[in-house]
């Protein structure tokens, strides 16, 4: 799974947190995030990353935006290390991974404008001239199918599907080499989920940028990655082809998942939830078993 | 208890269409101030204030500090209009000087605690550490002491001299400032987009100066404005008491001073001080009062005035078919629900959020709702149960609820019927819980103070409740608070609490949509299993097509304030006769192996301002014709249910998912 061809590589990574309270003087209590965590991604690939909340998916998402520091592991980017350790991250790097978060409205600073937003990433990388930079902006919204009308708006009068557009065109702007999607499409409309997901698709297409997708919906996951990884209670259970990790799963909690899939059929409503059942059943019996 | 309401009106904004482009945001700050009166009135007394002050020499008939002898406290005449004082001196002249000093008094402690607590508090909030916890516990320390003997303290070794004591005051509130700025920059640099910058690669200073500035100037404002009222009451005291401007020269604190001495024999004298203190600080309080108004966010509304249905007109906008007559045994029969909330900024204007919405709910039936948000799927369930917010107004010709009548009926009976035989289920239900109570005490209040229950029974019947929701260890959870909750947990004490006063029907918005998928499929079942126990009817709201075929018999489809379709659910799912139903089934992801491009709806839903007079859906429907755009369509009845489409019938391939790849 590892080797040279690798754009990022993620090896054994763990990461607790300090929990809150404990009296004064006695070790404060831990919390396992991630334990042993191996990941990696190749250039232009998707991975999806599943699981349910609590996980860790968001915090390795830290981990790889360089935002998390790790107690043990490494992390690197084309082969090179990247320092773990700490938290601040130089600035190279900061351009070469990107990242777009669940709730589009809250990650777009409320008082700047559309135009603001895009151009500072490209202010902050200060290698383009005022004019190349507003052409960069230009192409930047019309690349995400939105209009140059729009840049002089604020976040606020855009729908929810629309703010998700800016946020994954202001993480284009520098060109990344991998952008993190934490939940991307989970607070949009199930209308408008095809259509960002086509989007980030045909961005991957045409731009070979690598994306590492969060989602805790195996169906949408699916149809993006190229290859999954199913994550629970800090560890990774399942890693795999995409179409292998959802037709032929191995771990009984994929399995789980994957039953947990409603679709819009009633006439399998039933035969599903007897499914479901079963593997909840079975899926509790093998972690009493392995505990 | 939060309600959600669809998004405020025209929050959906036009996609790539470019027409109906709302007014772009600069405008919005101005419109808002200006809609507010007491900004004009209390800002344009400040600015005459400051104007004059600045002009005293020019405007002041008189020398404020050399007094006519012949001519001590007289009253108001023609030559001085506001008297003079025991010593001959021109009031009115003594009164403009003052204002300058008062104004002058005023900038220096504000410009010195916004210099010391502005650029402080930026920097501890972000960075926090050790010099936060430092800084933060001397200044608790300093605002435990009464200001004004803080400053007069100060003021007694620095020696006495407006300036001097002046700043001594700006240092006292650079501590205000410094914990107001701290504490929202720590709520601040948890935003979202304060990480997305930090991934940029912003510098903290320009995260601090850019990002978080700026959002939280609102209140920073505010403080500032009131802290100009209070600095000039400061000012007016410590000139009192001597310590401030020292005589002769003017000041309004002085001025009360000197007409102290002489109130036995003209009480006159203490009248325009003592106004002019009054009037421009009530006017500062006004203008802080006003810009906190203005930036406050739109109008959410209050559920606490939340109101019933009025009986409506009835006025029908489209010519629908008569609704099927509901069952006799039909629990909730609708007809005719229109809800409509007012503009932001535009007295009088108002925006239909739900039109002319007909349904019934049988007794012992799961009816599913669905709809992208902003389709008015929330707004139509709270109109049910009374609780759409405030400004929102909602007519009906008729919501009979186990046979009574509710449109027109009162708050009071509204919140009878809410406590009795109607529950809510909202979305996230860790927001709806409140954190500052254990589950125990917010389980048994309904059945205490509803239902009259002693404390002691009201506990065992909660413990009953847990139970029956299948929360282990039931009698312990009751002392935890919400925090101490998983959502899908905390989900089943929301239904627990519903179903407590035994509902005859259950409102579920979105019940399911916050919680994990494995989570998702016990909610539902035991959602099923409670439904089929107690026979109560359910409401189900959800945008997930998944939920409804999961757990209901019939379902409602909304699209844009109305209702498209209806009929039994797997009528509707499996044979759509609406394009907008079959679009939405079409765009469900699927745990399929993936061959091409994704189905979906193109578009957005269409803010109310671009219904137009034809279908609302024509402008993303890939079987729109010209005759979509002329006029309403109705609803029809077509076997089993109800659609709004003019091609019903027709035979067309509405749910081909190649329909929606375009």
């Amino acid at each position: 799974m590892t080797g040279t061809k690798d754009l990022l590589e993620v090896s054994d990574v763990d990461v607790t947190f300090a929990l809150r309270g404990g009296l004064p003087g006695r070790p404060k209590a831990r919390h396992q995030a991630l334990s042993g965590v191996s990941l990696s991604i190749r250039p232009g690939q998707t991975v999806g990353l599943v699981g349910e909340s609590g996980s860790g998916k968001s915090t390795l998402a830290r981990v790889v935006l360089g935002l998390q520091p790790c107690d043990r592991g490494r992390v690197r980017l084309h082969g090179q290390d990247v320092d773990v350790a700490r938290p601040t991250v130089p600035r190279s790097f900061r351009r070469r991974v990107q990242a777009v978060f669940q709730d589009p409205y809250g990650s777009l600073n409320p008082t700047m404008t559309v135009a603001q937003l895009l151009a500072e990433p490209l202010r902050l990388a200060d290698t383009l001239s005022t004019r190349e930079r507003w052409d960069r902006v230009v192409e930047l919204v019309e690349l995400v199918g939105l209009a140059r009308g729009h840049l002089e708006r604020y976040p606020y009068q855009f729908s929810g599907g629309q703010q998700q557009r800016i946020a994954i065109a202001r993480a284009l702007a520098c060109a990344p080499e991998l952008i993190v999607l934490d939940e991307p499409v989970s607070a949009l409309d199930v209308s408008i989920q095809s259509q960002v997901i086509d989007l980030l698709e045909q961005i991957q297409a045409s731009t070979g940028v690598s994306y590492l997708f969060i989602a805790h919906d195996l169906a949408v996951v699916r149809h993006i990655s190229h290859r999954i990884a199913v994550m629970y209670r800090g560890r990774i259970v399942e890693e795999g082809p995409a179409d292998e990790v959802c037709d032929d799963p191995r771990h009984p909690y994929t399995r789980l998942l994957l039953a947990s899939i409603l679709d819009a059929d009633p006439a399998a409503s039933a035969g599903r939830r007897e499914l479901r059942r079963s593997l909840a059943r079975a899926f509790a019996d093998s972690l009493g078993s392995s505990s | 208890m939060t309600v959600s309401v669809t998004d405020p009106p025209g929050a959906d904004a036009p996609l790539a269409t470019g027409s109906g482009a709302r007014p772009p945001g600069r405008g919005r700050l101005a419109r808002r101030l200006r809609a507010k009166a007491v900004i004009p009135v209390a800002g344009g007394f400040l600015a005459l204030l400051v104007l004059v002050a600045a002009a005293a020499p020019l405007v002041a008939p008189f020398d404020p500090a050399t007094g006519d002898l012949l001519h001590p406290s007289q009253l108001p005449s023609g030559a001085h209009w506001l008297g003079t004082d025991s010593l001959g001196r021109d009031v009115l002249s003594r009164l403009i000087y003052g204002a300058r000093v008062a104004l002058l008094a005023a900038l220096v402690a504000v410009g010195v605690a916004v210099a010391l607590g502005l650029p402080l508090g930026l920097v501890l909030g972000y960075r926090g550490g050790w010099a936060d916890r430092v800084v933060l516990r001397a200044a608790e320390g300093i605002n435990a002491m009464p200001f004004l003997l803080v400053a007069i303290t100060l003021i007694a070794v620095l020696g006495p001299g407006l300036f001097k004591s002046m700043a001594v005051v700006g240092l006292v509130y650079a501590v205000m400032v410094l914990r107001l700025v701290r504490g929202e920059v720590l709520a601040a640099r948890e935003e979202l987009y304060v990480t997305g910058a930090a991934v940029t690669g912003a510098s903290t200073a320009r995260i601090l100066w850019r990002h978080i500035l700026p959002n939280i100037a609102p209140s920073l404002i505010v403080q500032v404005t009131t802290m100009f009222a209070t600095s000039i009451v400061a000012e007016a005291t410590l000139s009192y008491l001597g310590l401030g401007t020292q005589p002769p020269e003017a000041s309004w604190g002085n001025m009360l001073a000197d007409a102290q001495q002489s109130a036995f024999s003209q009480w006159f004298l203490a009248v325009p001080s003592g106004v002019a203190i009054l009037v421009t600080v009530l006017a500062f309080n006004l203008l802080g009062d006003g810009i906190r108004d203005a930036f406050s966010r739109e109008d959410t509304g209050n559920v606490l005035d939340a109101r019933g249905a009025t009986v409506a007109a009835p006025a029908r906008e489209q010519d629908d078919d008569e609704p099927a007559p509901a069952a006799d045994d039909a629990l909730v029969v609708v007809r005719g629900l229109s809800v409509s909330f007012p503009v932001p900024g535009q007295r009088g204007a108002w925006t239909p959020a739900v039109t002319d919405v007909s349904f019934s709910i049988g007794r012992g039936k799961v009816v599913g709702l669905v709809g992208e948000s902003g389709s008015g799927k929330s707004v139509t369930a709270m109109a049910l149960a009374g609780l759409v917010p405030s400004p929102g107004r909602v007519g009906a010709r008729s919501i009979t609820f186990d046979g009574r009548e509710l449109a027109g009926a009162d708050a009071e009976s509204m919140r009878a019927l809410r406590a009795g035989s109607l529950g809510v289920v909202f979305q996230d239900p860790l927001k709806a819980l409140n954190p500052a109570f254990t589950i125990g005490t917010q389980l048994t209040e309904g059945l205490r103070v509803v239902h009259g229950m002693s404390t002691r029974d009201a506990r065992r019947e909660a413990v009953e409740w847990l139970d029956r929701v299948r929360i282990p260890g039931a009698a312990a959870r009751l002392r935890q608070y919400p925090h101490e909750f998983s959502g899908g947990m905390a989900q089943r004490v929301m239904i627990a609490m519903a179903l407590s006063s035994r509902p005859t029907l259950l409102i579920a918005d979105e019940p399911t949509t916050a919680l994990d998928v494995t989570v998702q499929g016990e909610i539902l079942d035991l959602l099923r299993e409670l439904q089929a126990e107690s026979g109560l009817s359910l409401l189900i709201i959800t945008h997930d097509q998944g939920v409804v075929a999961d757990l209901a018999e019939t379902m409602l489809v909304m699209y844009a304030g109305q209702l498209v379709e209806s009929g039994r659910v797997a009528d509707v799912l499996g044979n759509p006769r609406h394009p907008y139903t079959a679009g939405l089934v079409a765009s469900v992801p699927r745990n399929r192996r993936r061959t091409g491009p994704l189905p979906r709806i193109g578009g957005v839903v269409p803010a109310a301002d671009e219904w137009g007079p034809g279908c609302r859906f024509r402008a993303r429907c890939p079987f729109a014709t010209d005759e979509c755009a002329t006029g309403p369509v109705p609803l029809r009845r077509v076997a089993g249910g109800s659609s709004r489409c003019v091609r019903t019938g027709e035979g067309l391939a509405f749910a081909d998912p190649a329909v929606w790849l375009r």
